[in-house]
């Protein structure tokens, strides 16, 4: 979101280590394996984005790291531990009720998609803010409470005279703005955000997206980022896990996910987003549709979707293997495994770390054939800007 | 002056094959009974506030469909575009403007419905929503064809099912054309609403937002099958959408629209790379774009205004970093920027006088820590308007 944090990113020690982490939806055979096998760091200060389809299992991993996965979800295997700045790590899969609400706002908060459903209608926005507050610093005076609670409002752009407002009074980017204030209201390391500003529309959306950078390098909380829209996430994240059918499928860099993507599956929603420039191409998305999660496919659960399957990808889970090319990439695909060269279009060179658009485009001549679209649109790249875009157009001067 | 509308006349495919005149449309605000008491007070009090409120929802719109052309409208929820879908459908009569279907008006009578139906259909947003439970696949292509066919058997019906399916790449048809729609995929879904909107070979197909409640991967497959629609079989496709990259995908050409008008209009490629409107740059200024280098430039703030009392003049003026004094008076016609691209902004007027053209302060809706273009005066904005979308890219 912005380049100090981003920097800062690299280095920054683990905040939240997710190993192994199995969910499911009911029990014993019939049970719906939504999370399966996920590992995932979340460093100091580093925008973590998740990027998945509906049904890819993304919310119901944010929520078992939460430990807020209710019945008929359980957490079936894995570890969540989370690693303060001062004091011992806490394992929050075995944490107990009484640990874990101390642990929770104040170190790890939550932003949920729909504002109008997680906030309460009959509440004010005012006594909403304020009820964290008196839960977890019950020392603080009423009217401490209140001013601390304006002052949330005014962080997030709204004025503290909206505290006496009910929710339906809102618009609702504001609405999701208060969440956004009620998620930072007692400082917390980890905000975990889930399909913020999907209902938004996209101007709005643009404006929270920023209000949340300038917070972020204010407070330099770490945000674990939850979104369908891949090409929103290259943008604001540092690094990017993509899920698929509940398992994680690729995790790199924003600037290498979308230069030099490392799985058929990122490749193919890399190819499903059209470009806002550049000459027009024929565009194919991915064929096929998300498989049932009561009836996965065996082996690699995206082989029926793949173009590149091969037999053995049919019967084996490929293991999500750790790229000897560093900077913690990752990928679960028997392509990337180094038994024999992977195709071109998954073997871009990556770009040196940095931000995704500051890369410049991949060299052309590493433009695959069809069907592989996706490294094409990095290939693309952005056309000669003075050409296209002239900044000014021919509006008169009016000065 | 012509009013705001903007036409499209992008290289013409021959005449169109829907157009729509001047479209207005006014919902009537219903209001409780402490305020209806006040409204009558209001009457009393002079015949300028006698009018019953209403919501703005169209306001002057011209729009012309070619065939095999797809127009893509777009704009932010609340701008007008599912309204003007459904007037265009004639789900929805207009307060004023005229619909003319090959240059001609069709009778408001049952019969001139039905015959416009068999012409123009419309696919919706939700196809959780729009296909029935109860039914399977079969029915619901099956009964427009009951309805606007001609009496056709069993055996031919089952074959215009199946090549309905196939028309839509569910293939094998047979399979599918049993199925009920908690057993297909949401992607199929569309397909199946698409194929049902293709049941009475129409000429006109209105699709609002078709893709926006579908998974991303499936989402090309379905603009793809639109694609090819318009390409084999000539079809006028009017493209509802807020996403702005997937309108530059599919359409030949691109209307944007803000708070019920249209305020600009034109080849889709030239819309979104040489955008001559504010509110179309703000839109491509916010749209997530992987390619740009640093966090964009948002080109205005705020949000779109009340439709119940529109800003007078041009209703973009309150958020628009180039107002000026006219903007808030009258609105703009439509100006030609270049061939087939329209823009109704008075930034292209060339016959402004000096008071007319003079700035005028920015109102910021809410208060919030200042971006850039705030803090800059008003008439430095005029003049250096920053960077357009071109800009941010690199």
């Amino acid at each position: 979101m912005s380049a100090g944090p981003r920097a800062a990113a690299q280095s920054g020690e683990p905040l939240l280590d997710v190993r192994g982490l199995c969910a499911d939806y009911g029990a014993g055979p019939g049970a719906v394996h939504a999370v399966r096998d996920a590992d995932l760091t979340l460093h100091r200060g580093e925008v973590l984005g998740l990027a998945g389809e509906s049904g890819s299992g993304k919310s119901t991993l944010a929520y078992a790291i939460t430990r807020l996965l209710r019945a008929p979800g359980i957490i079936t295997a894995g570890s969540v531990s989370y690693r303060p700045e001062s004091g011992q790590p806490v394992d929050l899969l075995a944490a107990d009720e009484h640990q874990l609400r101390a642990l929770r706002w104040s170190q790890i908060s939550v932003v949920l998609q729909s504002a109008m459903n997680a906030l309460n209608p009959v509440l004010s926005i005012g006594s909403q803010l304020t009820d964290v507050l008196r839960a977890h610093v019950p020392d603080m005076s009423r009217a401490g409470r209140r001013a601390r609670a304006a002052e949330l409002l005014a962080m997030v752009g709204i004025s503290g005279d909206r505290l006496a407002s009910y929710p339906h009074e809102l618009s609702g980017g504001m609405r999701q703005r208060v969440m956004i204030a009620m998620a930072l209201a007692l400082q917390p390391e980890i905000v975990i955000m889930d399909e913020p500003t999907t209902a938004l529309d996209v101007v709005t959306q643009r404006e929270i997206l920023q209000e949340l950078a300038e917070l972020r390098g204010r407070l330099g909380f770490a945000v674990l980022f939850i979104t369908h829209d891949l090409s929103l996430l290259i943008e604001i994240a540092d690094s990017i896990a993509v899920m698929y059918a509940g398992r994680l499928v690729e995790r790199a860099d924003a600037a290498a996910l979308f230069r030099a993507p490392r799985h058929p599956y990122s490749l193919g929603l890399l190819s499903s987003f059209p470009a806002l420039h550049g000459p027009w191409r024929h565009m194919t998305g991915i064929p096929g549709s998300p498989p049932d999660l009561r009836n996965l496919p065996a082996g690699c659960v995206f082989h029926p979707r793949c173009p590149y399957a091969m037999d053995r990808c049919r019967a084996d889970v490929p293991p999500f293997l750790e790229l000897d090319e560093g900077r913690g990439r990752q990928a679960a695909c028997w392509l990337q495994d180094g038994s024999e060269p992977a195709p071109a279009e998954l073997a871009l060179p990556a770009p040196p770390a940095g931000r995704a658009g500051a890369t410049g485009p991949a060299e052309p001549a590493a433009a695959p054939a069809e069907p592989a679209a996706g490294p094409a649109e990095a290939a693309a790249g952005p056309t000669e800007p003075g050409a296209a875009h002239p900044d000014q157009l021919d509006l008169p001067s009016r000065s | 002056m012509t009013g705001p509308g903007a036409t499209a006349s992008p290289p013409a495919a021959g005449p169109p094959l829907l157009e729509a005149r001047g479209l207005t449309k006014h919902f009537p605000v219903h209001q409780g009974l402490r305020s209806a008491r006040g409204r009558r007070r209001e009457r009393g009090a002079g015949p300028a506030a006698a009018g019953r409120p209403v919501v703005h929802a169209l306001e002057d719109v011209s729009i012309a469909l070619l065939p095999a052309r797809v127009t893509a409208v777009v704009g932010e929820s609340g701008s007008g575009k599912s309204t003007l879908a459904r007037v265009l459908a004639r789900l929805l009569p207009p307060t004023s403007g005229e619909l003319l279907l090959d240059g001609r008006v069709m009778p408001a009578s049952g019969a001139g419905r039905r015959r416009y139906a068999r012409q123009v259909q419309l696919v919706l947003q939700d196809p959780f929503a729009s296909l029935n439970p109860v039914h399977d696949v079969r029915y619901h292509l099956a009964r427009p064809l009951r309805i606007h066919g001609n009496g056709e058997s069993a055996a031919s019906l089952d074959e215009s099912v199946t090549s309905l399916l196939e028309r839509v790449s569910l293939t094998p048809a047979s399979q599918f054309a049993g199925k009920y729609p908690h057993e297909l995929s949401g992607g199929q879904r569309q397909r199946v609403a698409v194929a049902r909107a293709l049941a009475v070979r129409p000429r006109v197909l209105l699709a609002d937002e078709p893709v926006s409640m579908l998974d991303v991967s499936i989402r090309l497959g379905l603009l793809n099958l639109l694609g090819d629609l318009r390409e084999r079989e000539g079809i006028a496709i009017l493209y509802i959408t807020h996403d702005i990259a997937s309108a530059r995908y599919l359409a030949d050409t691109i209307v944007v629209m803000y708070a019920g008008q249209v305020v600009e209009s034109g080849p889709a490629q030239q819309v979104t790379d040489q955008p001559a409107h504010p509110y179309t740059r703000l839109l491509l200024s916010a749209a997530p774009d992987p390619e740009r280098a640093g966090p964009p430039a948002l080109q205005a703030r705020g949000a779109p205004p009340s439709l119940v009392s529109p800003p007078a003049g041009c209703r973009f003026h309150p958020r628009c970093p180039h107002a000026m004094a006219v903007c808030a008076v009258s609105g703009p016609r439509a100006f030609e920027v270049a061939t087939g691209h329209a823009s109704a902004c008075w930034l292209h007027a060339k016959d402004l006088d000096a008071a007319q053209a003079s700035p005028i302060a920015q109102a910021r809706p809410i208060a919030r820590p200042a971006g850039p273009p705030a803090g800059q005066p008003a008439s430095a904005r005029i003049s250096a308007p920053g960077p357009g979308p071109g800009e941010e890219t690199r």
